[in-house]
């Protein structure tokens, strides 16, 4: 993989993306533990975008 | 707070970059070159550089080998079926940065406000859904 320094930031990267998915489909679904309040789902997309951002070079 | 993820420097301490570079290191360098029909384009291209006792010999698992003309860094030579190669590098093409990645901190810092946050929905609605359960029943 592109730039991916070592295992831990592997895992970081990994982690990082999975929960991301998880809070885009929270807020696609409008449901998290239970129906989201609107600023809910407007923090979960803001969540999601930070999660999946740092991508490029921490090599 | 925004900062650039990559910085160029001067051709003149690409020596010291890739002595910094561990094998298999990538080694970007900005250069001036012909696209193929012949244009003058600006190119980053990303080379892996492997291990070698010097410079040259690194900078030849690439696949290329560079020739001081003056000021100017050049590629003296491209080999056949090289990395090198395959990005369209060609004898001649002026080296004109080397870009490394800037000294800034790291962008994982980011992740924490956010983890927070989603940890402080995650209560809010674990707290709702306790709130709610009683009701939910009734319905049911």
């Amino acid at each position: 993989m592109i730039d991916i320094g070592g295992p831990l930031h592997f895992i970081v990267v990994v982690c990082c993306c999975v929960l991301a998915m998880g809070t885009f489909v929270a807020a696609s679904q409008n449901w998290l533990l239970t129906r989201n309040r609107w600023y809910e789902t407007v923090a979960l997309l803001i969540i999601c975008l930070t999660l999946f951002g740092p991508r490029s070079g921490s090599t | 707070m925004i900062s650039v993820p990559l910085t160029n420097l001067p051709t003149a301490q690409i020596t010291t970059e890739m002595q910094k570079l561990p094998k298999d290191g990538a080694l970007r360098l900005r250069v001036a070159t012909q696209d193929s029909s012949g244009d003058m384009v600006d190119k980053l291209v990303r080379l892996t550089l492997g291990a070698g006792n010097s410079v040259a010999e690194r900078l030849a698992t690439s696949g290329i080998t560079l020739n001081q003309v003056g000021e100017a860094t050049m590629i003296q030579t491209v080999r056949f079926g090289s990395e090198a190669r395959k990005y369209g590098l060609q004898p001649g093409d002026k080296i004109s940065a080397v870009v490394v990645p800037a000294d800034r901190p790291t962008p994982y810092w980011f992740a924490i406000p956010a983890l927070v946050v989603l940890g402080l929905i995650v209560l809010a609605q674990r707290r709702r859904r306790e709130r709610l359960r009683p009701t939910m029943l009734q319905a049911a």
